[in-house]
């Protein structure tokens, strides 16, 4: 399979900052990627310069082979919506509907008009009038309806309650089956979007801390838990990323795969061995990386982020 | 489901117990990945690999095309290697709580023997 | 959970017949008409506010020839000195020239446009808003003569400022006067784009010191820069309103293919 997606040291420096810090990765070509990270870890710099709307400070970077910036050839193949994308002043979404057909070969009219449905947009009011959740939802309806190759969506359920999540994670997978096509998501949302994710980037600090296939990512570690000693013993020299405690048991999460000497240990001490999901391992790296844990970690500060976007 | 085993691993043991119950009876064809994947909320490569590990294992057959069917003797290869896999998923447990508990082995058994009966079974 | 029956995906299959696939725009165009696709914002307010002058005009004359101890005649002469239609679409033109870069542009470079493709083609909708705009002043003027000055004496477009009533001069004051405020707000919207608030200010200093110093430079030197307006006035300011929306297209386009859009 070919890249869709591919970057070599990109790097992106504002005024005194790396917005990004030399990554390197890629993406193939017809998969559901996510990407993931704190806020200001890099996530949206990184869509729009692939976008072609921000420019690059030094490195690579390509999108269906090309460097996208002022490529008409790539960017009519391109779909973005940002988390705060604007539209033309007084537009309504009837507006959307009449003018996105315009821009994309494969737009599905049918398709953009039952997702207004499901989302129970309204056609007619001012696009600036709308909720948070509604604006998500336009965000959504142009992603999908636009079928284009190259399809990014940026935070796509803010504001979106957990029924309207779970209509748009169907609606994408369904979609991304019938129209196989490459998806780029950046979310905070981890245990929710992990199933729908093949491969899976995670940023820090405009730093790439993960890139491969969701698969590769769980299997890099696992999760070990019983009492504190016995723990503590099993685990020996292995590479702790994480550790939670609760009284004197012990939860720790451990790089690398578990082999026979470890599930014999594991079996003397009556620990259980667990496969880390996802969400476990981006906190872990969270706190391997920074000294301090992924905001996903904690669950208090995951709803003060959800409290701000509330607000906005 | 099981949220300790990898998504793949939780729809291969799903379809296994589906078949062993009877609903997917062998040389049936059962659903699609895509179906599978969008029932499951899942992406397709994980159900692909979910449905592919029933393949290898010989539990499933491809036919190009038209899609899986539950190959003949599945049953009886399920059957066998549940049945190897018994003792370590379902006995040690069982004995190991029935000690935590101060159940002894003759205990133990009545109760199951009791339990089986009321479940007629 | 039940897996037996692949469950039914969040609503039924589209029940309405698929809609004819568009022909696809040409790159230009698509950016052209996307700024007439709300028709309010380029036509309908602009109509309004040449309508709602003419009706203000007609009450204030109506009005003065009630009260005002003039004939009708030194009336009408007087409002031949009216300015309303040189001032009024200045600032909503300006507005116009802001948003064209600070919210239909993200927009549409969100849906795969090159700055190149959005630039040219809204260039040409700003252009051919200036034109709709010299027109419509032009046909206004016609209909304010073939109307005896709107019925009652309120001259509106037959007026000094715009052109002294000849259809020409009136057509080339609308079109360069609404090309110049529509060029500049766009280009302040870029220069906003590039460097903020601060960049902003910055030009708007820079650009009256250079002009300054220009007429200074011109007064020194014994030339009076206003005497070259005589003779041909009105095709001579349309000129330097064009000179100054093609000055100001072109920087913006220097400044655009560096700027960071959608943010």
């Amino acid at each position: 399979m070919s890249l869709a997606i591919e970057t070599t040291d990109l790097t992106k420096v504002y005024r005194h900052t790396a917005a990004l810090d030399h990554v390197s990765l890629g993406i193939e070509k017809n998969t559901i990627c996510g990407l993931l990270g704190r806020n200001g870890a890099g996530k949206t710099t990184l869509m729009s310069i692939l976008a072609g709307q921000e420019l690059k400070t030094s490195g690579q970077a390509r999108v269906l082979g090309a460097d996208p910036f002022e490529n008409a050839a790539v960017l009519a193949q391109l779909s973005f919506a940002r988390e705060n994308q604007k539209y033309p002043e007084e537009f309504k979404v009837s507006h959307v509907l009449r003018t996105a057909p315009w821009f994309y070969a494969g737009w599905d009219a049918g398709f953009a008009r039952r997702l207004i449905g499901e989302f129970r947009l309204p056609l007619k009011t001012p696009i600036k009038k709308l909720s948070r959740g509604q604006l998500s939802a336009v965000a959504i309806v142009v992603g999908l309806a636009s079928r284009a190759p190259v399809t990014f969506f940026d935070e796509p359920y803010l504001g979106l309650d957990a029924t309207a999540r779970g209509i748009f994670y169907d609606l994408l997978l369904q979609d991304y089956m019938e129209h196989p096509r490459t998806i780029l998501m950046s979310t905070h949302l981890i245990d929710e979007a992990a199933n729908l994710l093949e491969h899976v980037v995670v940023l820090q600090d405009g730093r790439k801390i993960l890139d491969s296939s969701v698969e590769e990512a769980t299997a890099s570690a696992f999760t070990l838990s019983g009492t504190a000693t016995a723990v503590a013993e099993a685990t020996g020299p292995r590479k702790v990323l994480r550790t939670q405690a609760l009284g004197g048991l012990r939860s720790v999460t451990i790089a690398g795969i578990p082999d026979e000497r470890l599930y014999a240990d594991a079996r003397a001490g009556g620990l259980e061995v667990g496969p880390v999901s996802l969400q476990e391992l981006v906190a872990a790296h969270g706190l391997l990386e920074g000294g301090e844990p992924a905001a996903v970690a904690h669950p208090a500060e995951k709803d003060q982020t959800e409290a701000k976007e509330a607000l906005r | 489901m099981d949220d300790s085993k990898p998504i793949f691993i939780q729809l291969a043991e799903e379809i296994e117990g589906r078949i062993l119950e009877g609903t997917y009876p062998e040389g049936t064809q059962v659903p699609s990945t895509n179906e599978f994947a969008a029932f499951m909320r899942i992406n397709p490569a994980t159900a692909g690999k979910g449905l592919n590990r029933l393949v290898d294992a010989g539990i499933l057959h491809k036919r190009r095309g038209i899609g899986m069917f539950v190959a003949t003797g599945a049953l009886d290869r399920l059957r066998s290697v549940r049945r190897e896999a018994f003792g370590d998923q379902y006995l040690s447990p069982l004995i190991d709580e029935a000690a935590r508990l101060g159940i002894d082995s003759d205990e133990l058994i009545a109760m199951i023997g009791h339990r089986a009966a009321v479940a007629g079974k | 959970m039940s897996i037996t029956q692949p469950r039914p995906v969040a609503g039924a299959p589209s029940a309405q017949p698929t809609l004819p696939t568009q022909r696809p725009v040409g790159a230009l165009m698509k950016i052209v008409r996307l700024h007439f696709a709300d028709p309010m914002r380029m036509i309908g307010v602009p109509l309004f506010i040449f309508g709602s002058i003419i009706v203000l005009c007609i009450v204030v004359m109506g009005l003065l020839r009630s009260f005002a101890p003039a004939s009708p005649a030194e009336l009408t002469e007087g409002f031949g000195y009216n300015q309303a239609t040189l001032w009024c679409f200045a600032g909503y033109f300006v507005s116009i020239g802001v948003m064209a870069y600070s919210r239909t542009m993200p927009f549409a470079l969100g849906m795969g446009s090159t700055r190149r493709q959005y630039f040219v083609g809204t260039c040409l909708a700003l252009l051919l808003e200036s034109v709709f705009i010299g027109v419509t002043m032009t046909v206004l003027l016609a209909l304010e003569k073939a109307t005896g000055h709107w019925f009652n004496g309120a001259r509106v477009f037959d007026v000094v400022a715009i052109g002294n009533g000849s259809y020409s001069s009136t057509f080339l004051m609308g079109f360069g006067l609404s090309a110049a405020m529509l060029f500049i707000g766009a280009m302040f919207a870029v220069v906003f784009l590039r460097w903020n608030q601060k960049g902003v200010i910055a030009v708007i200093f820079g650009t009256v010191a250079v002009l300054l110093a220009l007429i200074w430079l011109l007064l020194a030197a014994g030339v009076n820069p206003f005497g070259w307006f005589e003779g041909a006035t009105f095709a001579k300011i349309a000129l330097i309103m064009i000179l100054v929306a093609l000055i100001s297209a072109t920087g913006s386009w220097l400044m655009l293919r560096r700027a960071p859009v959608g943010r």
